[in-house]
């Protein structure tokens, strides 16, 4: 019975003599110290001459650094691909988007807040603005100064107005001509009582109970606007924009929607109407406030989800407001509660018992407390900017990382698993066998690699969906390009083969595929390992070009590769450096950390290559 | 020596025929109508119904579109002979005279990278091989390597940013492939305007090349002059400039032939790329444009001259072994 054990313990399996191969007796501990000093495994020679030199620890640094930001981030960065934000394109890198200056903290009398920046007004009468805007917006960040009493502020999409005691209404902003923001109607400067800002259009209510609208994309959109459906009889009280429509509170306590929109935000319930006394839209979503403080929801059908107000506030609420994918409300015992999906941290609602009134925007939220201190929460920012459809850089780049380091790995294995059979068949049996896997091998490298690579992709990427799509692209990067490990492989068998101890084997009479994995390949580890870890880096860059010409992953999956695809545009070199920048530094860190990684190792496992 | 190289012509003619096959019936899976692929212009419009139909049957008929995939393939390479590619989809212009002139584009821009890139890379390696361990030859190794970690295309948008968006002056245009108001055709300023457009993609294409080549001509050198018959030049006392340049750098030069071959093949597909990053009409951007318009009778051309190019490299590969290596040419 022991004998037995005995036996079967010395029987190693092939996973076993390479470890074993790989570390010496080492790990069966079975060696004195004296007998350590004396013998040394190859592999711990590798291993001392691997770690022994100083780039190499560069690499294998930056390479597990990179593997884990983009094993690790993602989880507590959830990407949502489908989250495009129009109001936050193009946004430079930045956290302060809801950081009101110092000075003026404490001191603001009337705040409103649009993406990536807010508009204060001190008890003084000077406008303020703080936050990040992006280079269309860029002019929002020198307000006017009316150096008059101001009773009304507005933050829109794009530009922002204020509204003076005496009626004047000021508007700052992107004054591109076709949208004429700044046209404010001479016949109602002094008269207005207040207006909204909206994605360049403007609304305003004058002393006469009338509309007025301004901006705009077309002459269609803002005479709707301007003629309006309210009745006539009923005097507009407040009106809300999202980037989209209008909505009009009537003081008969109905809601009117000005523009035709087609996502379920003109359907107000019937039930309601006569009975609304606060209103908030966001571009999804509507939110109103009823006579008995309860709060009613609709909205894009899509966000279904959204729609289950939590109950115990129904009969609390005095101050609602929707933002992008959350609501906010405002209990009448100064508390503030939120629901919604938690993008941003945008319903992380701090303990707050003093809140007088509530400014939501976006993913902005901010308090004003009866001290007339501001608490925020929500979006601070962008740390790497956002793309052109208003998508966080810092996040996409670590998923891409994912999707690049995946794809690349993946690639390897499939480059790998080929070679390392068509090389040990070929090498093995010789003969007819290895003729003609050599003219094969022979035919696929000198294929031109990316055309066939992006006709490949490009017939069948939509046969196999978005993810099959992607492991296509694996596996065509891995079919392509494994006659080089093929015809190592097949030299270093070949060489193997010749040698005493496989004839020793044969003539022992140890079976074939038995021969070929647990005596010859081996020895061909190393030098396969060298190779595929060079591979690795080879395998990301080639998908990085396709990714960047617009046939390798397809959006909104992101890859490194992708999110470079647009970069060759001098307005995105020149002015948007953060859509491009972080990418190429990722890749290129990756790139060069596995290169040197695989330089440590060929000189590690070949003597022969010092210094080479 | 003779025979060796006709064997491997008609090796490579049978490979050819293969690879052109797989590219073809690659193709006609694609949801296109092939009729589509040789109705010229005139059938898009002031045609009747009657005549259009008509011509489909003429071109089915001409090109068996109603046969076997097998025996339509043979109509398109005796097509393809008689230098009939069909029509590209998107100028419907024959796809012959669509390719024409983006393919002299590349083939001009890729040889010009090529003699640019041994002329700087040989020399270059091997004073490194001589040089080993030096200041020199570390500064080219840390070179190579951070260079052959960056893709192709972005190395094109570091040139940009480095000589066109940085610095005050203005020389190079970012992107495209002439002026918009160019000189006459011919004139020395034609010309200079013409390299211009071409400097900035031919840059990054030498730079991209010199990362990837200097480490494997040094590599190969430093083997060469590790062989036993440069220790024994050495040993007769020869000079040593004698040894390296005519003994170890003889032997350096099959390896160095055999990268060549694969740098060839490799800078076609690469060419795409930066081609596409400056907006440089070539073939790669027509390839683009073609995958784009699903402009099936160009891609396959283009599959097929690739393939060409990636074939009469491997030929000129081997007939350059013959030259080269005695050992080949007594075999």
């Amino acid at each position: 019975m022991d004998d037995k054990k005995e036996i079967k313990a010395k029987k190693k399996s092939f996973f076993g003599m390479l470890m074993s191969m790989l570390f010496g007796e080492r790990l069966g501990g079975k060696m004195t110290l004296m007998e350590e000093e004396q013998v040394q495994s190859p592999f711990k020679t590798i291993v001392r001459e691997f770690f022994r030199r100083k780039l190499t620890i560069v690499g294998l640094i930056g390479f597990f650094s990179m593997l884990l930001a983009s094993t690790i981030i993602p989880f507590f960065f959830p990407l949502n691909v489908s989250d495009t934000d129009i109001g936050q394109f193009n946004q430079p890198p930045s956290m302060n988007m809801m950081r009101i200056p110092r000075a003026i903290r404490g001191d603001i009398v009337m705040m409103s807040a649009g993406p990536g920046y807010g508009v204060g007004v001190t008890s003084d009468n000077v406008v303020h603005v703080w936050g990040t805007v992006n280079t269309v917006a860029a002019p929002l960040l020198n307000p006017p100064q009316p150096g008059r009493p101001i009773k009304h502020v507005s933050a829109g999409e794009y530009h922002a107005l204020v509204v003076t005691e005496d009626g004047h209404v000021y508007v700052w902003g992107n004054e591109s001509p076709a949208f004429e923001i700044a046209n404010v109607p001479p016949e109602i400067q002094g008269r207005v009582v207040t207006a909204t800002a909206g994605m360049r259009i403007s609304v305003a209510i004058t002393d006469d109970g009338q509309l007025h609208a301004w901006g705009g994309i077309t002459l269609d959109r803002r005479d709707t606007a301007a003629t309006g459906r309210v009745p006539r009889g009923a005097v507009p009280v407040q009106v809300e924009a999202n980037s989209l429509t209008f909505g009009v509170l009537t003081d008969d306590g109905h809601v009117h929607v000005l523009i035709r929109t087609p996502r379920g935000i003109r359907d107000v319930p019937e039930e309601i109407q006569g009975r609304i006394i606060d209103l908030s839209m966001s571009d999804d979503n509507v939110i109103a406030l009823l006579d008995d403080n309860t709060v009613v929801v609709w909205g894009n059908p899509i966000n279904v989800d959204l729609y289950d107000i939590p109950a115990e506030i129904q009969g609390r609420v005095v101050n609602v407001n929707a933002g992008r994918g959350h609501f906010t409300v405002l209990l009448d015992n100064g508390s503030v509660v939120a629901w919604g999906r938690n993008e941003h941290g945008r319903t992380n609602v701090p303990n707050l018992s003093n809140v007088v009134s509530l400014e939501v925007a976006g993913d902005h939220n901010y308090a004003i407390l009866a001290d007339g201190s501001i608490q925020t929460w929500g979006l601070r920012g962008f740390p790497f900017g956002t793309d052109a459809q208003g998508r966080c850089v810092f996040t996409r780049l670590w998923h891409a990382g994912r999707y690049s380091l995946l794809i690349g790995m993946v690639a390897v294995m499939v480059q790998g698993t080929i070679g390392l059979l068509f090389g040990g068949l070929s090498g093995f049996y010789g003969g007819k066998v290895d003729m003609f896997l050599m003219r094969f091998a022979e035919v696929v490298s000198s294929l031109p690699f990316l055309p066939i690579a992006l006709i490949l992709n490009f017939r069948f990427r939509h046969v196999f969906g978005p993810i099959g799509g992607m492991m296509f692209l694996m596996a065509i990067l891995g079919v392509l390009s494994w006659p080089g490990l093929m015809r190592l492989v097949r030299a270093q068998i070949l060489q193997a083969r010749g040698s005493e101890y496989v004839l020793a084997a044969q003539a022992l009479g140890v079976k074939q595929l038995k021969l070929i994995f647990r005596h010859i390949m081996p020895n061909v580890a190393s030098t396969a390992i060298v190779l595929l870890t060079l591979a690795l880096a080879t395998s990301m860059l080639t998908e990085t070009a396709m990714s960047f010409i617009g046939f390798g992953v397809s959006e909104p999956t992101p890859t490194w590769g992708n999110m470079l695809n647009g970069a060759n545009n001098s307005i995105v070199l020149r002015q948007q450096w953060w859509r491009w920048v972080f990418p190429a530094i990722s890749l290129v860190t990756v790139a060069i950390s596995i290169n040197l990684i695989g330089d440590g190792l060929r000189e590690a496992t070949d003597p022969r290559a010092q210094g080479r | 020596m003779v025979k060796y190289v006709i064997r491997r012509i008609l090796y490579i003619i049978m490979v050819l025929f293969m690879v052109s096959f797989v590219i073809f019936m690659l193709y006609r899976t694609m949801p296109v109508d092939p009729v589509e692929l040789y109705l010229p212009i005139e059938a898009q419009s002031g045609l009747q119904p009657e005549q259009l139909a008509i011509m489909r049957q003429e071109i089915i008929d001409t090109m068996g579109l109603d046969r076997h995939h097998v025996i339509q393939y043979f109509y398109w390479l005796a097509g393809m002979f008689r230098g009939d590619f069909g029509i590209s989809m998107e100028t419907r212009a024959s796809v012959l005279d669509h390719v024409r002139s983006p393919m002299i584009n590349t083939i001009m821009i890729n040889i010009l990278n090529l003699i640019i890139v041994f002329l700087i890379t040989i020399p270059v390696g091997v004073y490194c091989a001589i040089k080993r361990g030096k200041m020199f030859d570390n500064v080219a190794l840390v070179g190579s390597v951070i260079g052959l970690s960056i893709p192709n295309f972005l190395f094109g948008l570091i040139l940009i940013v480095l000589l066109v968006i940085l610095p005050p002056w203005n020389i190079f245009p970012m992107f495209g492939m002439a002026s918009i108001m160019p000189p006459p055709a011919g004139t020395l300023a034609w010309y200079l305007d013409r390299l211009r457009y071409m400097a900035l993609p031919l840059m990054t294409m030498v730079l991209v090349g010199l990362a990837g080549m200097i480490r494997f001509i040094r590599s190969a050198m430093i083997d060469a002059l590790n062989m036993d018959c440069v220790r024994t030049a050495r040993a007769k006392g020869l000079a040593e400039k004698t040894v390296v340049y005519v003994h170890a750098f003889r032997n350096a030069l099959i390896p160095i032939i055999t990268i060549m071959a694969g740098f060839f093949i490799g800078i076609f597909g690469g060419s795409m790329v930066i081609e596409a990053t400056f907006a440089w009409q070539g073939m790669g951007q027509i390839m683009i444009i073609a995958l784009n318009y699903q402009d099936i009778a160009v891609l396959m051309a283009m599959n097929v001259f690739y393939a060409l190019i990636a074939f009469s490299g491997l030929l000129v590969l081997d007939i350059l072994y013959v030259l080269v290596d005695p050992r080949i040419r007594f075999e």
